[in-house]
């Protein structure tokens, strides 16, 4: 459980978007994933975390900064060989059917036939496709891409998975359904890293989390670390001048009822300073509450606090 | 890999539809020329080599346009290479397959023409030659457009290759233009232009199926290997171009 499955260094990506332009994806990230974890990047479209993903499997060159797997340098194609990868809306070779696609794949990771074959029943099996695996993939449906998706990243049993959002496009209950596999997998000793924009879902089956938010990582840690963090505070006090009003509004989630306005903070600095700011415009604080902030709720604080910084 | 990637290339709706239009077209004028008494058999084999180096070239160009990046976006892409095989080997798999893909198709309008002429337009060897080089060409032409697949998007490709295509086929005529026309600008572009393309006039060696000009196979080794050179610089260019790009 102590070693390290992978770790990330420093990592910065940008694009040219136009003469002179560039945006930065991946801002000085780092990150470290522990064998036989399950960990979460949840943030955000466009946080930069497929970015991430796609350099990892070697898809895009990072700007700056390194990535190993299992102490490997990433750039090695033959890391590859450890790893299985989910991408994002997967798409494969339709006219093949589930089996074929299994058997195709394990091709390229050198496994004899007999072997592939084996393992290609168990996996079918395992993502509840064993009825649909002589169908071609251009009849299966969004959810079977998905499942045979994952299928395939698992045909060289790797020590690395990456799925990139597993359960985008899925219906609740299909999506409840994906990440029943991915907890089987997880409890059968893998190294997984997901993405997801579905915060509390996601983050409850994994045992650590990062958020990430254009493209630096935010907040990490275990997920009851992250929600211990979450003991946040709610002040609620009645003030004249609403100019004040706008600059707290801007970093906190807020709301006003009957001239009373409730304030939630993540944290007791933000209510020292709000309280400061509250009395030193003339307003009177009214009361001062604890409140156990969801793992959603402080992802919420966290992108509002990171948009107005 | 290039296994696939031929069951793949003959399922391409697009591909198809121009090959049966080549069938079509192939078979009906030969179907007229024997209708017609009196065709000398060298025209009916000039008129078919020149449609099978005209639609054999469409094939190439489109195949060697979309086999890469594809109609359905860049996620086939996304887990082909996220397997462990390096990009070089996936150009080097993709031109295999999609070679074997045309060369079937190649046959079957040869099968076409025999269908509907009889097997004696086969009976000399300067047609075998013709149909060699003929491949040779399309190969060289499929090869051009996947290393130019790598750096344009699909239709830029397709205009880029079929421009390509055509000034190789008359690059003889752009050396003459170079050096006689006045103005220098037009006569600077058609040397480039003669340096710089492949003479794919070399492969069609249909004057000499007409005037029944035997070709000699130091001439034929000569003209393969010259396609062989082109190939391997195009697919080395793709490759180099496919590994250093971000996807």
């Amino acid at each position: 459980m102590g070693d390290v499955a992978l770790r990330i260094e420093n990592l910065t990506k940008e694009y040219k978007i136009s003469k002179g332009e560039r945006v930065r994806a991946l801002d000085s990230l780092n990150l470290q994933v522990n064998a036989g974890t399950m960990f979460g990047l949840l943030g955000p479209q466009g946080a930069g975390k497929s970015t991430l993903l796609k350099i990892l499997v070697g898809l895009s060159k990072p700007t700056k900064g390194r990535t190993l797997i299992f102490g490997r340098e990433q750039r090695d194609w033959r890391t590859r060989a450890r790893i299985g990868f989910l991408t994002q809306e997967p798409c494969f070779c339709d006219f093949l059917t589930g089996e074929e696609l299994l058997l195709h794949t394990g091709r390229f990771f050198g496994i004899p036939p007999e072997e592939s074959s084996k393992r290609a029943e168990e996996l079918l099996s395992l993502v509840g496709l064993e009825e649909a695996k002589s169908r071609k993939i251009k009849d299966y449906s969004r959810e079977m891409l998905q499942r045979i998706g994952i299928a395939r990243a698992l045909i060289n049993d790797p020590e690395l998975l990456l799925l990139d959002e597993p359960e985008a496009g899925l219906d609740p209950r299909n999506q409840k359904e994906i990440r029943g596999i991915i907890t089987a997998l997880s409890g059968r000793g893998k190294t997984i890293l997901l993405t997801s924009s579905h915060l509390v879902e996601t983050g409850s089956i994994c045992d650590s989390v990062a958020i990430i938010y254009q493209g630096r990582v935010t907040r990490r840690g275990r997920l009851t670390e992250l929600l211990r963090k979450g003991e946040g505070k709610k002040v609620t006090f009645r003030i004249e001048k609403k100019g004040v009003l706008n600059t707290i509004n801007a970093s906190y989630r807020s709301e006003e009822a009957n001239g009373q306005i409730t304030v939630h903070v993540p944290h007791q600095k933000a209510c020292d300073e709000i309280i400061s700011t509250v009395l030193s415009r003339g307003g009177s604080i009214i009361r001062v509450e604890d409140e156990q902030l969801s793992l959603e709720e402080i992802y919420q604080e966290e992108i509002l606090r990171e948009t107005h910084v | 890999m290039a296994k696939v990637t031929c069951r793949e290339t003959l399922r391409k709706k697009p591909l198809i539809i121009l090959f049966i239009a080549s069938l079509i077209f192939i078979g009906s004028a030969q179907l007229f020329f024997l209708l017609k008494a009196g065709i000398p058999l060298k025209t009916m084999q000039a008129v078919w080599l020149k449609s099978l180096i005209g639609f054999s070239t469409l094939l190439a160009v489109y195949l060697g346009a979309c086999l890469l990046f594809a109609e359905e976006g860049k996620n086939k892409l996304y887990s082909l290479l996220s397997l462990p095989v390096r990009r070089g080997e996936i150009v080097i798999g993709k031109f295999i397959g999609g070679a074997v893909a045309l060369l079937l198709l190649l046959l079957l309008m040869g099968i076409v023409f025999i269908a509907v002429t009889g097997l004696k337009q086969f009976s000399s060897l300067l047609i075998w030659q013709a149909v060699l080089l003929a491949s040779w060409e399309m190969l060289l032409v499929f090869s051009l457009s996947l290393m130019l697949s790598t750096l344009a998007t699909p239709l830029l490709n397709i205009s880029l290759s079929l421009f390509v295509s055509l000034a190789g086929n008359i690059s003889a005529s752009l050396k003459f233009l170079g050096n006689q026309i006045d103005n220098l600008v037009v006569s600077f572009l058609a040397k480039i232009f003669y340096y710089f393309v492949p003479h794919l006039h070399r492969f069609d060696i249909t004057s000499n199926v007409i005037a029944g000009e035997e070709v000699t196979f130091s001439l034929i080794w000569k003209d393969l290997a010259y396609g062989f050179y082109y190939m391997a610089l195009f697919l080395t260019i793709g490759i180099i171009l496919f590994s250093r790009k971000e996807l």
